[in-house]
């Protein structure tokens, strides 16, 4: 993760987010989990699907004065190993423009996602139901 | 002893052909003693048949209905609604395979163009011909209606139907003056329903407490009524001034909750539509006074897009994306409630004022 020069892009089409004023929701319809994701966080999501590579951000934070780069590096790969975001085989051609190297730098609390809602009783499978066929319809197996 | 039920082997993979073989064998059969109903409903004309007057009342009793030309060609919707007992040769699904996933259900059903929900709870099973513009309902008996239905009967087949359009449902109250007003949005308990129905004893117009159909047009959110009826429990009737022994109310229902339609009261008038210039997130303040302060756009998402997302089946990256839409374009505010409910309606009134300016 701290050197990878790839564009990270979501996960896959069940991932949906949606940007308000700098500030992110994001579904993912595989786990059901429905996120917040505000301040630092969204400012290295934003960053991250604007087609800038880790390697680049988590420079930014080797001489920070608040932040270290296991926090950003940490938070990163929670976002891979919970299913959001995935490593495309697509070298990273944006850099950081001043102003994201600004905003970085006044980042001040670790990066966190808020779990907004969990969906995940509607979405996810169970067991099938079998069917009565006396009364034509479909009933839960026995457990 | 009775012939044995035809059955089909269904699997997730082929659960399009299910719905289309139900159909087929619907359109086989002499349906000329069912009853039928031609409704409009925010803009869409129904076709409403069944074996059985129930449903079709139902729909009558609890939807906003338009006056309509019949003559005018348009689009017709068809939506077959019955139960088993009404059709007891209806094909019966057997399924052959271990696990049931809705999302897996809806995607197998998209690629064939269609929506639906086999719903394992409240034993019901619903399809949506995007194509043919038909829906077909099948209950398991005519008790077995879900008790949430009569609230807003056919809710996922209007969700369906916006599909590829520039509307969509939304979980919200609405309040307006002069055509133009605002959405109170939030979960059991926060104040929604209570300011709505204040606002209305107040000669406030609105076009629904529950849900709402919302049009995006260019800058535009319009809401139109849908539903005819809003929902209070006995202690929020009391407190503005209203008894649920008044023979205005139903219920109580499953939620303890009594069922009127609000023109009854007398005092605030269903809009044909209301141009939406703000979001309200509602929230008990025990203050002496009503006030705004500014909310974020994710703050009114998290209070809008969770329970349509629980409540209407399907389409979930498309129910994100709408009221993400809707979030994006109008400004949000927290409505820090007092206790009085005339001062809380008036407080809504001037605000209405201020954003019409």
């Amino acid at each position: 993760m701290r050197q990878s020069a790839f564009v990270f892009v979501s996960a896959n089409d069940d991932i949906v987010f949606e940007e308000f004023d700098g500030d992110f929701v994001i579904l993912d319809l595989q786990s059901g989990e429905y996120h917040a994701v505000e301040g630092s966080a969204a400012i290295l999501w934003k960053l991250l699907m604007d087609g800038i590579c880790p390697k680049a951000i988590l420079d930014e934070f080797e001489a920070h004065p608040k932040l270290t780069v296991n926090q950003i590096e940490e938070y990163i790969t929670n976002l891979v190993e919970n299913g959001l975001i995935k490593e495309s085989d697509q070298l990273a051609v944006a850099g950081l423009s001043e102003d994201d190297k600004a905003s970085l730098l006044a980042l001040t609390a670790a990066p966190k996602t808020d779990l907004f809602s969990d969906l995940s009783d509607l979405i996810l499978a169970d067991p099938i139901h079998d069917v009565d066929e006396e009364a034509g319809w479909p009933v839960r197996k026995p457990q | 002893m009775n012939s044995p039920v035809k059955s089909f082997r269904l699997t997730i993979d082929n659960v399009a052909c299910y719905a289309m073989k139900l159909w087929s064998d619907l359109d086989a059969l002499d349906t000329a003693e069912w009853s039928t109903e031609t409704i409009q409903v925010a803009g869409r004309r129904l076709e409403l048949r069944s074996p059985s007057r129930y449903y079709l009342d139902l729909c009558l009793d609890n939807l906003v209905q338009e006056a309509f030309d019949q003559s005018e060609p348009v689009e017709v919707t068809e939506v077959i609604v019955l139960d088993r007992q009404d059709v007891p040769s209806l094909l019966s699904a057997r399924w052959d395979t271990d696990n049931f996933s809705i999302k897996a259900f809806m995607e197998s059903l998209a690629d064939e163009n269609l929506s639906g929900v086999y719903d394992r709870d409240a034993d019901f099973w619903q399809f949506y011909d995007h194509e043919a513009k038909r829906g077909l309902y099948i209950l398991r008996s005519p008790a077995s209606v879900p008790p949430w239905e009569p609230a807003f009967p056919l809710r996922n087949f209007f969700h369906w139907s916006c599909q590829g359009t520039s509307q969509g449902l939304l979980h919200a109250g609405t309040v307006g003056v002069d055509g133009e007003g605002v959405l109170i949005v939030g979960p059991g308990g926060s104040g929604k329903s209570g300011t709505t129905l204040a606002a209305i004893l107040s000669d406030m117009d609105s076009v629904g407490d529950d849900y709402v159909l919302a049009s995006l047009q260019d800058d535009l959110v319009i809401a139109q009524p849908i539903i005819s009826k809003m929902k209070q429990d006995s202690a929020g009737l009391k407190r503005v001034g209203l008894n649920s022994a008044d023979e205005v109310f139903e219920g109580p229902n499953w939620q303890q909750k009594y069922c009127f339609d609000f023109t009854a009261l007398g005092r605030g008038k269903r809009a044909d539509y209301l141009k939406i210039n703000a979001i309200l997130l509602p929230r008990i303040s025990l203050a002496d006074k009503t006030t705004f302060t500014r909310a974020s756009g994710l703050q009114a998402m998290g209070k809008l897009s969770p329970s349509s997302l629980h409540q209407l089946t399907g389409d979930w990256k498309r129910t994100v994306q709408f009221s993400a839409s809707i979030c994006r374009r109008l400004p949000a505010f927290h409505m820090n409630l007092g206790t009085d409910a005339k001062e809380i309606s008036d407080s809504l009134r001037q605000f209405l004022k201020g954003q019409m300016q």
